[in-house]
């Protein structure tokens, strides 16, 4: 009997089929791996099994009972558990409060405190998660969070457990770890459902492999009939995805940016910056790796004048140029922020009032101090055509977009729609983006990089910081762990991001 | 509250339709709600008909209130394009008023433009004084215009006129004396024998289509919106927006303050010792049920005004004229409301939350 089975599931947003006749089942024991490019109804078809959406047709049964659809209360206690991407705890409680927090063990009224920390203990010890129950959530890794997320979903009596993008935000090390987590608790008897986009890690956790690609099944495979080249044609559906272009020996430019001893804090008092060394030059990716919070967000925000800093810093000899973000633009630094909804767009406004952005105030945009309709109009319908923006309309209002349309309108914005940037600034340019979409802003960043810009990428991706990086630099604690070739191993990176090799030139 | 704002002020394409529908059915329940009280319905709307448009008188009547209406409404629809929610119109027009009566005391040569220019300049530092608590304190300015108007009242209403300002010799009377007259070479001159209608009406519409070329039309305009639309994304897109927050709360007073000065060059010809007028707060409605654009807004206070004007008659029938403000504020209450439980419908209908790439529905079905 599988422990969870979805049977011919069909969910339709309006007009839009999400999901058109899925069937899945998990096994006790098994780890069934689930990949598809964003927007293929992983999500949906997760929502579904759990409960928060009730599907248009099909069947959702655990342990062989069918499941009421919509009611994710009948799912708990069927014994289904899902990890989010993102964590839902309470950052001032302690681990074993977070776990039994909703559900709290009582005795004669009040929380049965020795109880409850003792049974949480034992879940994590019995599971091999090591974890301090009396540890403050807040003060947590976002890996040992996430344990904290596994152990409450053991805890409530999970015997089947979701995990939706689990190692989005974890170091090549953290994600190795959590395989071998999710091995052991198959391995104990319970269904696992690993959702991810990541395939090599989908590869080393599953014992089988389901794509789904435009709410579809396209293929259910045992993990030894199958590998990354073959699952990414079937997400894809043909194509090679992420193609690589062979990459151009870098020349010996002139050092564009120039950095010398960083400091400043960060806003939460964490590293910050630290004595931050670097230098990037002209026709040149200088890809920054590291694990999230060792001072990614403040240096981008320094380069591109949101944050004052301290120590020597100097665009093409110009020391000035980060002072405020109207000097940076001057100065030809473009910024493909890290939140481009909040950094980069303004949402209410128009597909086209958002590429003139910045640039307002200039031709073809402006003509002194009106606006330029048809100039700008013009020039959007170029951008727009260049980097495939859809829908392909100046007028719609950018909040209309979808995600990856949004990106691609930022992109062009800050790569082509002006003059050609001196330095371009690029913060996880791709999270989020399906392969079409992240291979366009791939594509612009090379171009950039052809042009002669000095390209400053920042990104969790091990993957995509090999394929487009000249040199890749590792931060740890706000300043350089060192420097590695774009062929170092994920191992070798992973040690240098939690700061265990000591820097090298 | 961003958030909320943000809804409010929509301004989706299904405002004008919307807002129009709103309007439509807030009369009706105003009628259905007279004839409920036993009064004859039919002839009170007869008569509200021909107190707002019957003739020169009543147009006058109509366009006298639909100019201040449409000042006070650009005024909330401007703070509101920087991203602010302004509701010190009201202290901002009471500051326009009295230097606009102030400056029109003295006989001086071009004594309107004057006073005008002075209403605006007094209004737009009472506005910026907010925008600039705003952006150096992070006081929010929905606090901040609250105590404004608060301020701004009690200095006025409880020193200035009572005191300073009053009319010489006024001795026991104070209270309702108010302060000097206006020279008449500063009144608004009438347009039309038989009807009231002064400068004020053309004077407002102009400001109107000013403002809408400024914000639909300019660089400066687009660095507003982009401000209230998106105030990291334009900040970090080298738009000064802390310049362009004052900016827009300066001309929100502005506005404000020189539809203080209409009331008073137009028609009160004084400073009233008893001045409280409500048109500050009914910007608030206005600029709401007009979209936060300036036509709408401009559109929207030009009813307001017929009803305000025709309200009046309804008194023949025995209905009182705050049955303006009923419709006035049921208007309101089916404008907004359907913008605030627009998402709270749709999960009930079982769509996911991304309720934004949802094309746009009307709001509003009469």
């Amino acid at each position: 009997m599988n422990a969870l089975e979805l049977s011919g599931i069909v969910k339709r947003f309006g007009p839009l089929t999400a999901l058109d006749g899925v069937s899945l089942a998990v096994a006790a024991g098994e780890v069934l791996g689930l990949v598809g490019e964003n927007g293929a109804g992983k999500s949906t078809l997760v929502s579904v099994a759990c409960g928060l959406y009730s599907a248009d047709g099909g069947k959702v049964r655990a342990d062989g009972r069918e499941l009421p659809p919509g009611d994710p209360r009948a799912a708990i206690d069927a014994g289904l558990g899902v990890v989010y991407q993102h964590f839902m705890l309470v950052p001032p409680l302690t681990v074993w409060e977070n776990v039994i927090l909703g559900r709290e063990p009582r005795r004669l009224g009040a929380i049965d405190r020795r109880r409850a920390r003792s049974q949480v203990s034992a879940v994590a010890r019995r599971s091999g998660l090591s974890l301090d129950v009396d540890a403050r959530a807040g003060d947590l890794s976002v890996a040992a969070q996430q344990r904290v997320e596994i152990v409450k979903q053991l805890w409530r009596g999970a015997r089947v457990l979701i995990l939706d993008e689990p190692t989005a935000l974890l170091s090549p090390q953290e994600a190795a770890a959590l395989v071998e987590i999710v091995r052991a608790l198959a391995a104990e008897g319970r269904a696992v459902l690993f959702v991810s986009h990541k395939l090599r890690e989908v590869l080393g956790a599953a014992d089988r492999i389901a794509v789904i690609r435009r709410g579809r099944l396209v293929q259910v495979s045992p993990r030894s009939q199958t590998d990354a080249q073959q699952l990414a044609e079937a997400m894809t559906g043909g194509g090679r995805a992420g193609a690589t272009r062979p990459r151009r020996p870098s020349r010996d430019g002139a050092v564009v940016l120039q950095a010398r001893e960083l400091a400043g804090l960060s806003e939460r008092g964490g590293p910050g910056l630290r004595g931050l060394s670097l230098h990037v030059r002209s026709g040149e990716i200088l890809g920054v790796a590291g694990v999230d919070g060792n001072g990614q967000t403040e240096l981008a925000e320094v380069l591109t004048g949101l944050r004052p800093v301290q120590g020597g810093l100097t665009l093409d000899g110009d020391p000035a140029f980060h002072g405020d973000p109207a000097a940076a633009r001057r100065a030809g630094v473009a910024h493909l922020p890290e939140d481009p909804r909040r950094r980069a767009l303004c949402l209410p406004l128009s597909v086209e009032e958002n590429l003139a952005l910045g640039r307002h105030a200039q031709a073809p945009y402006a003509l002194v101090f009106l606006i330029d309709r048809a100039g700008r109009r013009e020039m959007a319908h170029k951008l727009i055509e260049q980097f495939d923006v859809r829908p392909p309309e100046p007028s719609a209002r950018t909040a209309n977009l979808s995600g990856g349309n949004q990106q691609k309108l930022v992109a062009a914005r800050e790569l082509s729609g002006g003059s050609a940037p001196r330095l371009v600034v690029a913060v996880h340019p791709t999270r989020g983006l399906d392969p079409g979409a992240t291979r366009r802003v791939h594509e612009a960043l090379r171009d950039a990089r052809d042009r002669g810009a000095a390209v400053l990428m920042i990104s969790f991706d091990l993957d995509e910081l090999r394929a487009l990086s000249d040199r890749i630099l590792v931060l740890f604690e706000g300043r350089s762990a060192g420097e590695a070739p774009p062929d170092a191993s994920d191992e070798q990176l992973g040690r240098m991001m939690l700061g265990q090799v000591p820097a090298r030139a | 509250m961003p958030e909320l704002r943000a809804r409010l002020f929509s301004p989706a394409r299904d405002t004008l339709w919307g807002a129009f529908a709103a309007l439509i059915l807030a009369l009706l329940i105003s009628f259905v709600a007279i004839a409920a009280s036993g009064r004859d319905a039919a002839t009170g709307f007869a008569d509200l008909l021909s107190g707002a448009f019957g003739g020169p008188g009543p147009l006058g009547e109509t366009a006298i209130k639909s100019a201040v209406l449409v000042l006070t409404g650009l005024s909330v629809t401007v703070a509101f394009t920087v991203g602010l929610f302004n509701i010190g119109a009201e202290g901002q027009l009471i500051w326009g008023a009295l230097a606009a009566a102030v400056i029109g005391q003295r006989a001086l040569p071009g004594a309107m433009a004057l006073s005008l220019l002075g209403a605006a300049v007094a209004g737009a530092g009472w506005g910026l004084l907010a925008g600039w608590l705003k952006v150096r304190r992070g006081v929010h300015e929905v606090i901040s215009t609250i105590l404004l108007n608060w301020i701004a009242i009690h200095l006025v209403h409880g020193w200035l006129v009572a005191g300073p300002l009053a009319a010489a010799g006024s001795g026991a009377m104070v209270s309702i004396a108010g302060t000097e007259p206006v020279s008449a070479s500063a009144w608004l001159p009438r347009l039309f024998a038989g009807s009231r209608l002064d400068l004020g009406f053309p004077l407002a519409l102009a400001v109107a289509a000013a403002v809408w070329f400024l914000l639909t039309r300019t660089v400066r305009g687009f660095e507003w919106r982009a401000v209230g639309a998106g105030r990291d994304a334009a900040r970090a897109s080298g738009i000064p927006s802390s310049r362009c927050i004052c900016e827009g709360m300066a001309l929100s007073g502005a506005l404000a303050g020189m539809a203080g000065a209409l009331l008073i060059l137009g028609t009160e010809h004084k400073y009233p010792g008893v001045f409280r007028t409500g048109y500050g707060f009914d910007g608030i409605a206005v600029a709401l049920v007009g979209g936060g654009t300036a036509l709408g807004t401009t559109a929207a206070a030009v009813v307001f005004g017929a009803l305000r004007a025709g309200a009046t008659r309804l008194q023949l029938v025995g209905v009182h004229p705050s049955f303006a403000e009923l419709t006035q504020g049921l208007a309101v209450l089916l404008v907004a409301a359907p913008r605030i439980f627009q998402p709270l419908l749709a999960r009930l209908r079982g769509r996911p939350s991304a309720a934004a790439s949802a094309p746009p529905v009307p709001t509003v079905q009469p």
